[in-house]
C-alpha cells in the first residue's frame, strides 16, 4: 500500500489502482471517471497486445491487460455502489456500463492470451520434433551449429554408473584428465572419493574454530562488561570478575557459535541454498538421491568440448550418458 | 556419515546390520513411504488422544496464568516439586538422543544410523516440553525476557555467578544446536523426498527445505566433516547440560542437593532415561508403521545393553550417596538419606517413617533392579518385556528427580519449619499436557519427515563403499559387484 501511496502521488502510474482509503473520500462520480480512464488504459493495451508478433511478449501483454480490465470492472462495481447509496441513479448506470465493457475487454484479451500460449506451445512440438527424447543431446549440437531456434544451450554432460565402484573408476579418469569443474553426485558420501576427484582437504573447520573462539571471546567480555565493569557485583564474597564462575557460560557460547559457524560456513562452501541449476534439468538425475551414481562436466570447465568430453566419458562405460541443457536466461 | 565406517568384523562373528541383500533403493522405499502414504489406523489412534492432551496442556497453561502458581502444590518449604522434577525428566529425555547422534557416531557405533534421526527428533521435542516448565515457574512468564542478559530497572545486570543463569545458557544452546544438528542431517534426505515427489506443492516444500542438494561429492566432502564438527561439540555438550541442570543443586547448601557426584549422576541417569524412551517409541513406531527390516532386533538388543549399563551406573550413584551420608558424619545429610527417603534409618519424634518413603522405593526398583532383567538375552530379545521394563525406567527416572528435589526439601533442618508436599490436579495435569505437546509434535514428524537417516542407512551396506582390491564378504549382494552395462 505505501507504495501505491507514493505511485499515485508522484503519478508515476496513473492508471494504477488507488489506495483504498483515499477511496472512501472521493464521490462517486469521481470514482466513475478513474473507473472509465482505466478501462481506456486496458483497451489500449490489449490493441497494443495484438499488435505484438513474439507470442511470448504477446501472451504476456495480453495477461497484463485481462488484469488492468479486471481492475476496471472491480473499481466500476465500487463507482456504482458508492452512486447507488448517494441516490445519484445517472452515474450508478454509467458505472455499471463501464463494468460492462472492462468485462468485454478483459474476455478479449484472455482470448488473446490463449491464442498466443497455443502458438508458442506449436513452435515448442516443432523444435522437439527435430529429435526424439532419447536423442536430445544431438539435437542441441544442431543448436549450437545455428540451426533451428537455440532457446536452449548445453549446460553439462551428465554419465550415469550403476555402482560405487564404477563411479570410482571413472572419476579417476576425469580427475586424470584435468579436468576442473566437474562433480560426482551420490545418494551418501562414498569414501575415496575426495582422491579419486582429487580434492583439497575442506575448510569447515578452521571456520568452526574462528567462530568458537569468537563466541568465547564474546563470553568473557560479556560477563566481564556486565558483572565486573558496568556494574559491579559481589556475590558470595567472591571477587566480581572471578574466572571459575565464568566457565560454564564460556563454554555454552563456544559451542553455540561453533554450531553457527559450521552451519553456514556449510552453506558458503557449498553455495547452498542454491534450488535452480542446470542438473535438475535431466528428469534421470532424481535417481542420484534414490540409488544412482552420476559424474557431470560443466560446459564452463576450460577443457569441455562436446566431442572429446563425450568421448572420455562414453571410455568410462556409464549406463546412461546424456547432454543436459539448460534454457537461455 | 563416519569417515570410516567400519566393516563388520567376519572372524568375530560380526554381521552386516541389515538383511544380505539390501539394496540401496529398498532403504529409500521403506523410509519415504511412510511419509507417501495415507496414515494407518494406528498413527490416528496415537495422534487424536496426543491432540487431546495438547489441548489439556493449554487449558492448564490458561488456568495457571489466569490463576497464578499457587494452583500448583510447591509451597513452602517444598518451593520446588514437579514443575522443576518435569523440567530436569523432559531434559534428561533428550540426552539420549544427542548421546546416539554425537557420541555412539564418535565410537562408529553404525548400528545407530537405524535410530538416531528419531532420536534427534525426541531431543528437540524433549527439550521444548521441558522449556515450559520453568518458563512458568518464574510465576509470571510475560517477564522472563528478564532470563536474557539485559540490565533491569535498576540498571543491574544478571548474575552471572548463578547457576540458574548458567541453566538458561545451556539449555538455549542445546535447544539450538540440536535443532540445527538435526537439520543438517536431514538435508540429503529431504532431497530424496524432494525427487520422489509426484505433487508439485510436496515438490515446493522438501525442495525449498532441502536447499538444493543435489549430491555433490564437493558438497558431501564438507558436510562430512561439518558432521563431524557436530558430533565433536554436541559430545562435551550434552556432558555439560545435565552437569549444568545438576549445578541448579548441588552449588546450594541443602542436604541431598550439595554433593560432588551430582553432574555424572545426573548425566548416566539422563542417558538411561532417555534411552529408555526411545525404545518404547521405537516399539510402537516400529509396529505401526512395520520398520522391522530397518530397527532390527539387534538394534534393540543393544540398546537394551546400554541401559542395563547405565542403570548400573545410576544404582551405584544411589549406593553412594549413601555411603557418603553415612561415612561423612553429618547428621542433617544422614537424616535427608536414612528418614526422608530410607525411612526408617532415623524416625521422627512421633516415631514415623519419613512420609515420602515410598517414592525412593518407587525408584530403586524402578532404576535399579527392574534393568537387571537385561542380563538374560531371552529379556533382551523380548519385545514385551522389554516395553515394559522402557515404561518402568521411564517411571522410576521422573521418581528419581522427585526424590531429589522434594525429599531435600520437605523435612530438613528445623523441625518448626517441616512441611510436606502434596500434588494438585493441575500439576497433574499440566505434566499429562506436556506428553500431549511431545506426541502430537512426534506423530507429526514421524510422518512428514524422514523417520530414518535414509543417506547414513544406506552407507551401511555392505557393498555402498568401493572395494578396489578383492571382495572377502560372503554376504554381499551379487547385484553391487555386477560391472555396469555399457551404453
Amino acid at each position: 500500500m505505501a507504495n501505491d501511496d507514493e505511485d499515485t502521488k508522484t503519478g508515476k502510474r496513473p492508471s494504477s489502482r488507488p489506495p483504498e482509503g483515499d477511496s472512501e473520500d472521493k464521490s462517486p462520480s469521481e470514482k466513475l471517471v478513474e473507473a472509465a480512464t482505466e478501462g481506456a488504459e486496458a483497451k489500449t493495451q490489449l490493441a497494443e497486445a495484438k499488435a505484438e508478433a513474439d507470442p511470448d511478449e504477446r501472451k504476456a501483454e495480453a495477461e497484463a491487460a485481462a488484469e488492468e480490465a479486471e481492475r476496471t470492472k472491480e473499481d466500476a462495481l465500487e463507482a456504482e455502489e458508492a452512486a447507488e447509496e448517494a441516490g445519484d441513479e445517472n452515474t450508478a448506470a454509467a458505472a455499471e456500463m463501464t463494468a460492462a465493457e472492462a468485462e468485454k475487454t478483459r474476455a478479449e484479451a484472455l482470448e488473446a492470451a490463449a491464442e498466443a500460449e497455443a502458438e508458442i506451445k506449436e513452435a515448442e512440438a516443432e523444435a522437439a520434433g527435430a529429435g526424439t527424447e532419447e536423442d536430445s543431446d544431438e539435437a542441441a549440437d544442431t543448436n549450437v551449429l545455428g540451426e533451428g531456434v537455440p532457446e536452449t544451450r548445453p549446460a553439462l554432460f551428465l554419465a550415469e554408473y550403476e555402482s560405487p565402484d564404477d563411479l570410482v573408476r571413472a572419476a579417476e579418469t576425469v580427475r586424470d584428465a584435468g579436468y576442473e569443474k566437474w562433480d560426482c553426485h551420490t545418494p551418501y558420501a562414498i569414501h575415496g572419493m575426495d582422491d579419486a576427484m582429487g580434492l583439497p582437504p575442506t575448510k569447515i573447520g578452521f571456520i568452526s574454530f574462528i567462530c568458537g573462539m569468537v563466541g568465547l571471546a564474546s563470553a568473557v567480555l560479556m560477563i566481564q562488561y556486565m558483572n565486573n565493569w558496568d556494574y559491579p557485583l559481589i556475590i558470595g564474597g567472591k571477587p566480581p570478575g572471578a574466572f571459575p564462575s565464568m566457565v560454564p557460560i564460556m563454554f555454552e557460547l563456544t559451542v553455540l557459535l561453533t554450531g553457527f559457524g559450521t552451519l553456514f560456513g556449510l552453506f558458503h562452501l557449498c553455495r547452498l541454498p542454491r534450488h535452480h541449476h542446470p542438473i535438475f534439468e535431466s528428469d534421470r538425475f532424481e535417481a542420484s538421491t534414490d540409488d544412482r551414481f552420476f559424474i557431470s562436466i560443466e560446459v564452463e570447465d576450460p577443457k569441455f568440448d562436446l566431442g572429446k568430453t563425450r568421448a572420455l566419458l562414453e571410455n568410462t562405460h556409464p549406463s546412461h550418458l546424456e547432454l543436459v541443457e539448460e534454457e537461455i536466461a | 556419515m563416519a569417515s570410516a565406517v567400519s566393516e563388520p568384523i567376519h572372524e568375530l562373528g560380526e554381521r552386516s546390520l541389515l538383511p544380505p541383500g539390501t539394496t540401496f533403493n529398498d532403504i529409500t522405499e521403506a523410509v519415504c513411504r511412510v511419509t507417501e502414504e495415507k496414515a494407518p489406523r494406528g498413527w490416528w489412534m496415537l495422534f487424536l488422544p496426543s491432540v487431546a492432551l495438547l489441548g489439556l496442556m493449554v487449558s492448564c497453561i490458561v488456568y495457571l496464568l489466569a490463576q497464578g502458581i499457587g494452583v500448583w502444590g510447591n509451597n513452602t518449604p517444598a518451593y520446588w516439586a514437579w514443575d522443576i522434577t518435569n523440567f530436569v525428566w523432559w531434559i534428561g529425555i533428550g540426552h539420549a538422543g544427542t548421546l546416539i547422534s554425537a557420541i555412539l557416531f564418535l565410537f562408529r557405533q553404525n548400528w545407530r544410523t537405524s535410530i538416531n534421526r528419531f532420536a534427534e527428533a525426541m531431543t528437540v521435542f524433549a527439550v521444548l516440553c521441558a522449556a515450559i516448565f520453568p518458563a512458568l515457574h518464574t510465576g509470571r512468564p510475560w517477564f522472563d525476557y528478564y532470563l536474557a542478559p539485559l540490565p533491569n530497572q535498576m540498571a543491574i545486570w544478571p548474575n552471572f555467578k548463578s547457576p540458574l543463569m548458567w541453566d538458561v545458557f545451556a539449555v538455549n544452546t542445546y535447544l539450538t544446536i540440536s535443532v540445527i544438528f538435526w537439520y543438517v542431517g536431514l538435508i540429503p534426505d529431504l532431497a530424496t523426498l524432494r525427487d520422489r515427489s509426484k505433487s508439485l506443492r510436496r515438490k515446493r516444500i522438501y525442495g525449498a527445505l532441502a536447499l538444493g542438494w543435489r549430491g555433490s561429492h564437493r558438497h558431501w566432502q564438507h558436510y562430512e566433516r561439518a558432521y563431524l564438527i557436530f558430533a565433536a561439540i554436541s559430545t562435551p555438550l550434552v556432558l555439560s547440560v545435565h552437569s549444568i541442570v545438576s549445578f541448579d543443586f548441588a552449588t546450594s547448601v541443602i542436604p541431598g542437593w550439595h554433593t560432588t557426584i551430582f553432574p555424572p549422576y545426573f548425566v548416566a541417569g539422563a542417558v538411561f532415561s532417555g534411552f529408555a524412551l526411545v525404545l518404547t517409541l521405537m516399539l510402537i513406531v516400529r509396529s505401526v508403521f512395520k520398520m522391522h527390516s530397518l530397527v532390527t532386533l539387534k538394534h534393540l538388543d543393544l540398546m537394551n545393553k546400554f541401559m542395563l549399563g547405565t542403570g548400573i551406573m545410576v544404582g551405584y550413584a544411589y549406593a553412594m550417596e549413601f555411603f557418603v551420608a553415612w561415612y561423612s558424619g553429618n547428621p542433617y545429610e544422614s537424616w535427608v538419606f536414612f528418614h526422608n527417603r530410607l525411612g526408617f534409618g532415623y524416625l521422627d519424634q512421633e516415631g514415623n517413617w519419613g512420609p515420602l518413603w515410598w517414592s525412593y522405593y518407587a525408584m530403586v526398583g524402578c532404576n535399579v533392579i527392574a534393568p537387571q532383567l537385561f542380563w538374560f538375552k531371552k529379556v533382551r530379545t523380548s519385545i514385551p518385556a522389554m516395553f515394559i521394563i522402557t515404561i518402568f525406567i521411564n517411571i522410576g527416572m521422573w521418581f528419581e528427580r522427585f526424590v531429589i528435589i522434594v525429599t531435600s526439601l520437605y523435612r530438613d533442618f528445623l523441625p518448626g519449619s517441616w512441611g510436606g508436599f502434596e500434588a494438585t490436579w493441575v500439576d497433574i495435569a499440566l505434566y499429562a499436557g506436556t506428553f500431549g505437546l511431545f506426541f502430537t509434535l512426534f506423530l507429526l514428524f514421524i510422518r512428514w519427515v524422514p523417520m530414518i537417516a535414509i543417506a547414513e542407512v544406506k552407507m551401511t551396506l555392505p557393498h555402498a563403499h568401493p572395494h578396489p582390491t578383492h571382495d572377502d564378504h560372503a554376504d554381499e549382494p551379487a547385484a553391487g559387484l555386477e560391472p555396469a552395462p555399457a551404453e
